[in-house]
This record gives structure tokens, C-alpha cells and sequence, in this order.
């Protein structure tokens, strides 16, 4: 079975060179189309708002780091889903991928609504295929 | 009147005219008490302004059948002896001076009352001893039963207080011994975590520099290398050096939190500006930084090298942050502020957003600034050697127009 492939994928990191893996490992897993990167999480709200206004529509994956200067990965989330309905991407899948050792970090991530996963770093092939498939199953169920 | 007077006692024992007698009558029929005239001889009462028997319950027929035996039978056993004492006791007590003496008696029904007599004698024999005393006997029950009570909540409050004392004492105790453990357990937490913060430190810095000799070491081939290699070991020359240069940055803050505070000394001001201003000579001349420096007063209470550390690193972020396009503009003031010494540094940069950053500005790793990089260290560091120091430091801050950094120290005079 050949896995549906994403369109564009959101890295949010301001790490250079974990950012240049990412992209690396998402283009030998051919499983995406484009990669765009936010340094943080006021440039990764703007990203959205900037691909909204512009008729672009969403990306169907956002890859969210934790630590991050301006604004870390848990404020993101709290400003997106502070978002009105309308600026919000229903079809997106947003993963939180991290270093953080801590165990308090995965839980107040598990226990937020938009967030699709959890994972530590470094992403992998397998996981880029995973989430190309919930992904195609999460647009089906709402696109039909 | 005349009639009233016979009806309300014996006969006076004296003889007065009937006027006198009348007017005797009236006053003694105003005081309150018993007034009386004592015979020594027969111990019992020759005279009373109103009857006994109306005090203690008895009629005046069964005081009369009691005759001699009044005292003995009236009086408390108890203080029966005292006002036999007290009774002789006049024989000495010279002509016109009063005794007084408080008892108890019985009333008819078994009730105790107080009685108070204040007495003198009246006649006496050849030889000075008394025949006869007159005196003026009150019922004092109520106050004596006052005062016993006074004494009882006296007692018991006393006793309250003793039992809350000891309870606090005991409190006190626990609490002392409470404090003890907890700062027993926060002095091994502390002990452990300066170790483990050691361990951890200098355990990494090993294998962080051999991963950085390692990657300079394949860099020496990397013309042989497939171009993605290639570029995958130039991430890996970025990484070793950020590895190295955060290791650096929590060694540095390990170094500020844990070490014990360096010898203090009276630091000048401008010599520690000028030293850190040396130091970041190039920095200042690539930005054409212009720096001015007031210092109304000239010197704090800390350690020197500590100082010129500071100083560095909070010139250096104003250069660093300064607003693009715009010459960085830093002043530097020092004064006396009520009894500490303010160090403000006001630049013109790019600001912080305060409302959002406050918590990230002084943050471990944390950062307000996007660009350019920083390890998010020097102010955390800074914050935490002040405060070891009984210092402080803040911001106030206008995105866009600059921020003033302000260090508080205790004055010298304030430093035990």
C-alpha cells in the first residue's frame, strides 16, 4: 500500500540544524511535498495566518519543538487554540517532538486537545509515515 | 422618736440627758453595721444599735436564752481563738486608737458571714485592762466572696496561662526541630545537586570534545566526501560547537549558583566599566556604540572580577541588541538609592516585549530575542549572584525604543 502523501509539512524549531535533519529525513521519506520552517512560535503564528490570508490553506503537518525563544511550544498551542474557529486548520495534525526528558512535559502535552502526539526527537522515516496516513484519514473523514 | 429608740435596743450604758439621747439615737440608727459596747467581764454585748439576732436569723428571745455563750456559739471555731487575742490586744492599745479585726460567724440557718469589727476601748479597769470596748461590726461577706472569687480566676487564669506556655514551649520545640530536619534535608539536596550539577558538567565535557576533535579530525577529508556527507559534517562541526559553548554557559551558571561567594571588596565603578569596555573593544567599535557613564557614586560593595563580568555582558547584550539601523546609544548611572547603590544601564535598542518576556528575560535558557543567537544564560547567571549577594536586578523596557537594566546592591555601610 502506497501512503498518501502530505502536502506541506510546518517545521517549528529554532534550531538550525535540527531543523536541516528534519527536512532531510522528510525528503528521503518522499512523503511530503514542501517544507516550511518557523524559528518559534510567533513566526509559526504568523506562517498560518500569512498561508490563510493568502488562500493556501493549511500545512496537514506542524512538527512543534518546546523550547524556543518569543514563544515555546506550549504557548503556541495555547495562542492557536485561543484562535477563532475560522484561523484555526481542522485537518491538521500537530506533534510535538522533543528533548525534554521531563515527564511533566508529556503529559501537559498529551492532555492538550489539538495535539495529535508526543514524540523525542529525532523524527524518523517511520514516523513521517504514520502521520501521512492519519493524516489522509483525518482529511477523508472530514472531506469525505 | 424616744419610743423608736427603746424599741430598737438595750439602754445606752450611760446616762444622757433625753436630747443627746435622741440625737445618739438618730446617728446611730444612720450608720450600717452593728454598733456596739462589749463587755469584757461577761463577753458578750451590752449595747447594740440593732439587734444581732436580725443579722444572724436568730430572735431576739433565743439570743437572750444564749446569753454568754453568743461568741463561742456564733463565732467560726476557727477564729474563735484570733478574736480572744484580739480582745486582750486592747489592753494595750492606747486610749482613742482603733483596732480592727475581720471573722467569721455562723447565722442561724448554718451560713457563714464575714463580719469586720473596728474597735476601741471604752472603760477600763484600774490596772488598764478593758471592761468594756465599743465597736462597729460590718457584714463584709459579700466583698470577702468577691474577693475569693477574684482569687479563684486569679488561680485559674494563672493556671491557663502556665498550660498555654508550656503548650507554646512545647510548639516552639517541635518547630525548632522541625526547622532542623528540613534544613538538614535541604543542606544534603543542596550538597547533592552541586555534585550531580559537577558530575554532569565535567562528565560531558569529555565525550563534547571528542566529538568536536572527532569532527575536525573527518573534516581533514572531507574534499573525499559525497557532497550530503559533506554537509551532514559541517551540521556536525555546528553542533559540537554549540554542544561545547552551552556546556560552557551551564558550567559558567553552575559555577555562579554553587561556589561560594569570592572575597568582597570595594569595587570602583569606572574601573570596572573601563575594564569591561576594553575588553569589548571591537564589539563597540563595529557597532560605533556610543557609551556614557555617570557614576554619582563611585563604587559598590562586591567581588571585582564578578563586577567586570557583569558590567561585559550587560554592555555587550546592549550592543547586541541593539534596534538595526540605529547606533547604539548606552548609558551608564550609578547613585544611592535609599541604602543601596543602583547600577542603571539605558540603552536605545530593539526593547523587550515586558508583558510577554518578563519571566524568559531572567529565565534559565531562556530567551526573549530571536536573533541573534544567545545561550540564555549571562542574565540568569547575573540574577543569581546578585541575589547571593543580598542584590537584585530588573528591566523596565519600550519595544522598539530601548531598555534599562537596573542592578540594586547593598550599600557597604549595610554589609555585615
Amino acid at each position: 500500500m502506497t501512503a498518501a502523501v502530505l502536502d506541506t509539512v510546518l517545521l517549528v524549531d529554532d534550531d538550525k540544524v535540527t531543523n536541516l535533519m528534519h527536512t532531510r529525513i522528510i525528503r528521503r521519506s518522499a512523503l511530503a511535498r514542501t517544507v516550511d520552517v518557523a524559528t518559534d512560535g510567533v513566526a509559526a503564528l504568523d506562517y498560518l495566518q500569512t498561508r490563510l490570508a493568502a488562500g493556501q490553506g493549511c500545512p496537514d503537518l506542524i512538527l512543534l519543538d518546546i523550547n524556543m525563544p518569543r514563544m515555546d511550544g506550549f504557548e503556541f498551542l495555547e495562542n492557536y487554540s485561543a484562535l477563532p474557529e475560522e484561523s484555526r486548520c481542522s485537518d491538521t495534525l500537530i506533534v510535538m517532538l522533543s528533548t525534554s526528558v521531563l515527564e511533566a512535559d508529556r503529559a501537559r502535552a498529551e492532555a492538550h486537545p489539538d495535539l495529535h502526539a508526543f514524540l523525542n526527537k529525532p523524527l524518523t522515516v517511520d514516523d513521517m509515515l504514520r502521520f501521512a496516513e492519519t493524516s489522509a484519514e483525518v482529511r477523508d473523514a472530514l472531506h469525505g | 422618736m424616744q419610743v423608736e429608740i427603746r424599741q430598737q435596743g438595750p439602754n445606752l450604758p450611760f446616762e444622757v440627758d433625753e436630747k443627746s439621747a435622741a440625737f445618739l439615737s438618730r446617728v446611730v440608727g444612720l450608720v450600717p453595721g452593728i454598733i456596739y459596747v462589749f463587755n469584757h467581764k461577761t463577753m458578750s454585748n451590752e449595747y447594740s444599735n440593732r439587734s444581732m439576732a436580725e443579722l444572724l436569723g436568730y430572735s431576739p428571745q433565743q439570743l437572750v436564752e444564749m446569753g454568754d455563750t453568743v461568741i463561742e456559739r456564733c463565732v467560726h471555731e476557727e477564729d474563735l481563738p484570733g478574736l480572744v487575742t484580739y480582745f486582750a490586744s486592747m489592753d494595750a492599745l492606747p486610749d482613742g486608737a482603733y483596732v480592727s479585726h475581720e471573722y467569721r460567724v455562723y447565722a442561724k440557718d448554718g451560713s457563714i458571714l464575714w463580719l469586720r469589727s473596728i474597735d476601741t476601748a471604752f472603760e477600763r479597769a484600774a490596772d488598764g485592762s478593758v471592761l468594756r470596748h465599743i465597736g462597729v461590726a460590718s457584714d463584709i461577706t459579700a466583698q470577702k466572696e468577691a474577693e475569693a472569687e477574684l482569687h479563684r480566676i486569679n488561680a485559674e487564669l494563672e493556671q491557663r496561662i502556665q498550660a498555654r506556655t508550656q503548650e507554646l514551649e512545647m510548639l516552639n520545640r517541635e518547630l525548632a526541630s522541625n526547622m532542623a530536619t528540613r534544613t538538614a534535608e535541604l543542606e544534603k539536596a543542596q550538597r547533592d545537586l552541586e555534585e550531580l550539577t559537577y558530575a554532569a558538567t565535567h562528565d560531558l565535557r569529555v565525550p563534547v570534545n571528542n566529538m568536536t576533535s572527532l569532527t575536525h579530525m573527518l573534516s581533514e577529508v572531507e574534499s573525499l566526501l559525497p557532497v550530503e556527507h559533506a554537509e551532514t559534517l559541517g551540521w556536525m562541526r555546528e553542533v559540537s560547537q554549540q554542544a561545547s559553548d552551552k556546556l560552557d554557559a551551564l558550567i559558567c551558571v553552575a559555577q555562579a549558583g554553587l561556589s561560594a561567594p569570592g572575597d568582597f571588596k570595594e569595587v570602583d565603578l569606572a574601573e570596572a566599566t573601563e575594564q569591561a569596555l576594553v575588553n569589548l573593544h571591537f564589539q563597540i567599535a563595529d557597532a560605533r556604540a556610543v557609551i556614557k557613564t555617570e557614576f554619582m557614586h563611585p563604587s559598590v560593595w562586591f567581588m571585582p572580577q564578578e563586577m567586570e563580568n557583569i558590567l561585559q555582558s550587560m554592555i555587550g547584550n546592549a550592543i547586541r541588541y541593539h534596534k538595526p539601523g540605529r547606533r547604539p546609544r548606552l548609558r551608564i548611572l550609578s547613585r544611592k538609592c535609599d541604602d543601596e547603590v543602583e547600577i542603571s544601564l539605558q540603552d536605545n535598542g530593539s526593547g523587550l516585549d515586558l508583558q510577554r518576556d518578563r519571566d524568559k528575560v531572567f529565565g534559565l535558557f531562556k530567551r526573549a530575542h530571536t536573533t541573534p543567537d544567545g545561550a540564555g544564560v549571562s542574565l540568569y547567571s547575573i540574577r543569581r549572584l546578585l541575589e547571593r549577594a543580598g542584590g537584585s536586578i530588573d528591566v523596565a523596557s519600550t519595544p522598539g525604543a530601548g531598555s534599562c537594566f537596573s542592578i540594586r546592591l547593598p550599600d557597604r555601610e549595610d554589609v555585615v
